[in-house]
């Protein structure tokens, strides 16, 4: 039997303190290798609905089809669709409290992301408009997205 | 064409933040005794068993199912382990329907629980999000379900302070229920200024951490009828999820319970479930949750909810009582949570819910919910024979 000849990247990580390697999947390896080398997100069309997902996990669930391989072009601005100030620490939160999660959903996707909103407090809404904000050392990680801050 | 099927008996542990005089498999073992107590029977009747927990993280034992299976009463029978996240209580009972329900087995125990004590809860929720493009941003439970809240707020105009009605109430309705952990006498004002964990939920819009356990039989029409004087039969079951990100997905809309919600009704001819529904208990995990639920399952307008608890229409003296058991804000074992939402249910047709009792309660929903925010299940039962 063949297998795919396609390689995938693969993200190091850990539980505790059992490390694992997960496998990134096609299109989450092409949008981490976006991040690293373009500082952009893209997104992936499924060729059945036509709808654009970021990030992507390989197929439309609900369609039940492979997405496109070649990715489209989303942003660079998104829109904050929901959101949460978290004041009570939790173990490994990803910031010091209080901090901002936001889903926000890129201009040209129908799905969103969750991320760090980098604003002020009083300025956080549904509709903000946002742009990603990179670190300068990068290497294809989800991390390499510090956030999103206020157009 | 699926079999009869009844509920003829249950059972449940009292709820608590940390049980030290049993381990897993004996909280397991607490709440089977009970329900074979209950239905009169002893493990010798019983064919087929089902064991259900959340995340093996939570009791940092793998394969749960080979831990608890003597607790469980697997041995030497046909023995199945369910998972469905916080739903799998009700997973597990939706199994042991099925079970039944084939033709294949007469009468069906199915259990579950989880001892959250054992771990670090938050931290093993977080283990569930996708590795890649969720676990950096990981904060257990309640950053998900604040977001979702957060967004169910904004889109129709539900304030805080009706959303801690729902704290409120469910915590004064545990008073009645002797397995219910916070029986807790507090006011809108109490919750409002309890502190804040993540906008917009407060300590006291969210549910404890608990060890606990339920069980339930399930039996098929033949073995109900010569067991039990009143059992609760089983109307309908559902079991939906929705997946983590898909497009136009809004928070605030569960598509998956308001799908499972419909083929429930429709199976058995609920047309107003505001109306034909006596009780109704939700999986509440935090306060908001019961409003978005009640609107899913059609017992008011959506946008609506906050007007429901408002009116006093859900408390146990308003026409759609909801969560006289205290609900999950009064309790959450995770494993065991959704399943405690069938057996209260159950309890109320059955008559046998005590100081909690809804009266006349004929027809009961019990809902679930987990895996993120995607997975829910109903199940309608009734006094009424099918």
């Amino acid at each position: 039997m063949k297998m795919s000849d396609r390689k995938y990247g693969v993200m190091k990580g850990s539980i505790g303190d059992a490390p694992y390697n997960w496998t990134t999947g096609g299109t989450a390896g092409r949008l981490l290798a976006e991040f690293r080398d373009k500082r952009r997100f893209v997104g992936f069309r499924c060729p059945a609905c036509g709808k654009v997902y970021v990030p992507a996990r390989d197929i439309c669930g609900e369609c039940y089809e492979d997405l496109e391989e070649e990715p489209v072009k989303v942003g660079p601005q998104g829109e904050v669709v929901s959101f949460t100030i978290i004041r009570e620490a939790n173990p490994e939160s990803p910031a010091e409290v209080p901090y901002a999660l936001g889903v926000v959903r890129m201009d040209g996707a129908d799905t969103g992301i969750v991320a760090l909103l980098l604003a002020d407090e009083k300025d956080i809404g549904v509709g903000m408009r946002v742009v990603p904000v990179w670190r300068e050392e990068r290497t294809g990680h989800m991390s390499d997205l510090r956030g999103f801050a206020p157009v | 064409m699926a079999r009869k099927v009844a509920v003829i008996g249950t059972g449940q542990t009292k709820t608590v933040t940390r049980r030290t005089d049993v381990d897993f498999p004996g909280l397991v073992r607490e709440a089977v005794t009970a329900a074979l107590g209950d239905a009169g029977i002893t493990m010798r009747d019983v064919d087929a068993v089902i064991f259900g927990s959340s995340p093996e993280y939570f009791e940092g034992v793998n394969n749960p199912e080979k831990w608890c299976l003597d607790a469980s009463g697997g041995f030497m029978k046909p023995q199945f382990r369910m998972h469905t996240g916080g739903t799998v209580g009700a997973s597990t009972g939706i199994g042991g329907y099925y079970h039944v329900a084939s033709g294949m087995f007469g009468v069906v125990l199915a259990v579950t629980g989880d001892k959250l004590s054992e771990g670090e809860v938050q931290y093993n929720l977080s283990t569930v999000y996708d590795p890649i493009f969720g676990r950096d941003m990981a904060a257990g439970a309640p950053s998900a379900v604040a977001i979702q809240a957060s967004r169910y707020m904004h889109k129709y105009g539900v304030t805080e302070e009706q959303t801690a009605m729902v704290a409120v109430q469910d915590r004064k309705n545990a008073r009645n229920n002797p397995y219910a952990q916070l029986q807790l006498d507090i006011t809108v004002e109490d919750v409002m200024k309890s502190p804040p964990l993540c906008t917009p939920i407060k300590l006291l819009d969210a549910c404890p951490a608990s060890d606990g356990a339920a069980a339930m039989i399930f039996a098929c029409e033949e073995k109900a009828k010569k067991l039990c004087p009143r059992p609760a039969w089983v109307r309908a079951v559902s079991g939906i999820a929705e997946s983590a990100n898909y497009p136009y997905r809004d928070w605030a809309e569960p598509i998956a319970l308001i799908k499972a919600a419909r083929k429930c009704y429709a199976e058995c001819g609920i047309t107003d479930p505001r109306k034909q529904l006596d009780v109704v208990e939700l999986y509440d995990a935090f306060s908001p949750q019961m409003l978005i639920w009640a609107e899913a399952l059609g017992l008011c307008e959506r946008g609506e909810g906050g007007r429901l608890i408002e009116s006093g229409a859900a408390s146990m003296q308003g026409d759609i009582p909801i969560n006289p058991s205290g609900g999950v804000l009064s309790a959450n074992t995770i494993g065991a949570t959704a399943m405690v939402r069938q057996v209260e249910a159950c309890l109320q047709v059955m008559g046998g819910a005590d100081q909690r009792q809804v009266e006349g309660a004929e027809w009961a929903l019990a809902h679930g919910w987990g895996g993120g925010i995607q997975f829910h299940t109903v199940m309608i039962v009734s006094s009424e024979e099918p």
